[in-house]
């Protein structure tokens, strides 16, 4: 017993290294650490399962969105088949690329956009293409306030984030929690994509693979685009808090209040009154109502929309960085 | 002298609960400096302020002689074991060490060198890669205390760091402290185990109800050059031949453990002894001349006594 002790001490006494000069790394002491954190951050939601909740979340909505769709497109075809007294296809999509095709249908859609070029545009998507933006434009923000709102709140409440305000800056660590979760996002959108892809692909008569695939691998940048300023909400949410279940609270009210104020912006602004300019400036300050310009990647409409989204995600998280900033933590 | 952290009239209120009120502390650089409190007497709120985790309502803390916290400045140079703040459970103890080394600006190599440094030195080498859900109280404190010796800082900050330890292990995270502090590392440590900072501390600092009651060398904290204490082994005490001894001394005999207790000035320029080795050699030879049996020999007062006698 006594010799192993002696052993020990002697080991450790070995280890014992004097002070050294600091290594500073890469000169860029605010990006390397906001890479360090975003890649932990990472690292802990595989860790936590979190992704895979995510995972399950995205995907599996994106799977039965797909699924669901294919359903409804079936069932239609299978009615209309009925009336008409013809023979429905065996997988759906068949009638209504055949109908997509008719000259009617392009003066209807025309009709309904009231937008030639945009009009052109939808006609040429695949049905699943525009199916899989309206649910990710409707579906995400919500998931993502869900997911990110308690990125940094539930390490105030353990009191785990004072390990790394010890090393970094608060922006550092903000800003890395905030880039991981963006990186989260985006590869769930993907994959969410994909799945909307393959589900398609499964279940579609005449599939136009190289259509889809083109027309998803578009969208997917302009999903993430809309998606941040709802990840800039959460982390406001994270910033302001300090445990998961308020900031999720205060996440879901936020977005909740957002979306009433571009309801009443719209609403007083169509019907002309004296708050109209009001109006106007308020829905500058909502990501919500923004999603149709995202539909359509031209014109002045989306690159508008596009910078105030970015600018909104920016805005939103200066705010909640303001207060972590100040903030006991 | 160069100071390591000073605290500057520093006034931190929680709600109507005043934390810390004329907190002013300097600790030398290269000390190991205890500060002992009671709970709730703003032992943990001085260093959550040091570290930049609080921020003070006035006053102002100086850290490494470079002015209040600042992550980005201070990066690596200053570290500490918060008391209370958890670890991911999911994530290994090399995963958390690496990466709070590589944020204290190591790159990856140098980063996995200094965690197996630090968990040889923490007796935690053999759970390096366990995760830290599955480490018993006693293997997270050390994991806690291991992150805090990373990158070798020049200032650390322990908050109870030993609690809840087995004797073993407190043990070797005493002799890591006591070898960090000899290669001139500065080493604040906070406990309730006044024994314990006694032995490793050569500094120490009262606090009680938000402010510094006294702080200085432990010897003379303790009174090492002022007051020595004598156990008997039996009842015999020649108090008349050891105050003839020792004339300018007061001697008080303790009921409890038949204790003779010699307290002396050592600037006095009468004549009789000069430190507290001459006051030993005196009273022992008396006592002894006289049939006294002699059980210890202490000199100064315990820091538990001169703790309690504060309050």
């Amino acid at each position: 017993m006594a010799s192993s002790r002696l052993s020990y001490e002697s080991e450790a006494k070995a280890v014992t290294t004097p002070i050294e000069p600091r290594q500073t790394g890469t000169g860029k002491p605010l990006l390397r650490d906001l890479m360090l954190i975003a890649r932990f951050e990472l690292g802990e939601a595989l860790r936590t399962r979190m992704l895979l909740v995510m995972l399950l979340l995205f995907i599996g909505g994106g799977a039965l969105g797909a699924w669901g769709f294919s359903k409804v497109v079936g069932e239609f075809e299978k009615r209309t088949a009925s009336m008409l007294k013809t023979e429905a296809g065996a997988k759906p999509g068949q009638s209504l690329e055949l109908l997509r095709e008719t000259p009617i249908f392009r003066s209807f859609v025309r009709a309904a956009v009231d937008d030639d070029e945009q009009a052109d545009y939808i006609m040429r998507l695949p049905p699943i293409v525009l199916f899989y933006g309206w649910a990710s434009f409707t579906f995400l923000p919500w998931l993502i306030l869900f997911t990110s709102s308690d990125t940094i709140s539930t390490e105030v409440a353990s009191r785990t984030i004072r390990y790394t305000a010890l090393r970094t800056s608060r922006l550092a660590y903000a800003l890395g929690k905030a880039t991981g979760q963006a990186i989260i996002i985006l590869g769930v959108t993907v994959l969410c994509a994909l799945t909307f892809f393959f589900v398609a692909w499964a279940n579609f008569a005449r599939f136009d693979v190289a259509a889809t695939a083109l027309g998803l691998v578009l969208f997917v940048p302009r999903v993430f685009a809309l998606s941040l300023p709802f990840l800039g909400l959460a982390m406001f949410a994270s910033m302001a808090t300090a445990n998961g279940n308020t900031s999720r609270l205060v996440a879901y009210g936020s977005a909740i209040l957002l979306s009433i104020v571009a309801g009443l912006s719209g609403w007083l602004r169509d019907g002309g009154s004296t708050g109209a300019i009001a109006a106007d400036l308020a829905g500058y300050f909502t990501p919500f109502g923004r999603s149709q310009n995202f539909i359509f990647p031209f014109g002045s409409d989306f690159w508008v929309s596009l910078i105030i989204t970015i600018g909104l995600a920016i805005l939103y998280f200066t705010a909640g960085y303001a207060l972590l900033r100040r903030r006991d933590l | 002298m160069k100071t390591a952290l000073s605290f500057d009239n520093v006034r931190k209120r929680f709600g109507n609960k005043v934390a810390l009120h004329g907190f002013s502390l300097d600790v030398p650089t290269g000390a190991l400096f205890g500060l002992i409190g009671p709970n709730g007497a703003g032992k943990t709120t001085a260093f959550s302020i040091a570290c930049g985790f609080l921020r003070p309502d006035a006053g102002g803390v100086s850290i490494l002689e470079s002015g209040g916290f600042d992550a980005g400045h201070m990066k690596g140079r200053i570290s500490a074991m918060p008391q209370d703040a958890a670890l991911g459970r999911e994530t290994t103890c090399e995963e958390h060490l690496i990466f709070f080394a590589r944020l204290q600006g190591l790159e990856r190599k140098a980063a996995v060198a200094e965690t197996a440094r630090v968990l040889s030195e923490v007796g935690l080498a053999d759970r390096a890669r366990s995760k830290t859900k599955t480490l018993s109280h006693g293997m997270l404190r050390r994991l806690m205390v291991a992150q805090a010796f990373i990158g070798s800082p020049e200032l650390i900050l322990l908050d109870e760091p030993t609690s809840g330890l087995d004797p073993r292990h407190a043990h070797e995270l005493r002799e890591m402290f006591g070898r960090s502090h000899r290669a001139g590392q500065t080493i604040i440590v906070s406990s309730h185990n006044l024994p314990e900072l006694e032995q490793i501390c050569d500094h120490v600092a009262f606090i009680d109800n938000g402010h510094v009651t006294r702080a200085g060398r432990t010897s003379d904290v303790t009174g090492t050059g002022e007051e020595i204490e004598i156990q008997l082994g039996g009842d015999a005490c020649p108090m008349a031949a050891l105050t003839a001894a020792l004339p300018n001394a007061t001697i008080e005999q303790l009921p409890e453990k038949n204790t003779l207790r010699i307290r002396f000035s050592p600037e006095s320029n009468g004549p009789g002894p000069r430190d507290s080795e001459d006051v030993i050699g005196i009273a022992l030879r008396v006592l002894l001349d006289n049939g006294a049996r002699i059980s210890g020999v202490r000199k100064g007062a315990s820091l538990e006594r001169k703790f309690l006698e504060m309050r």
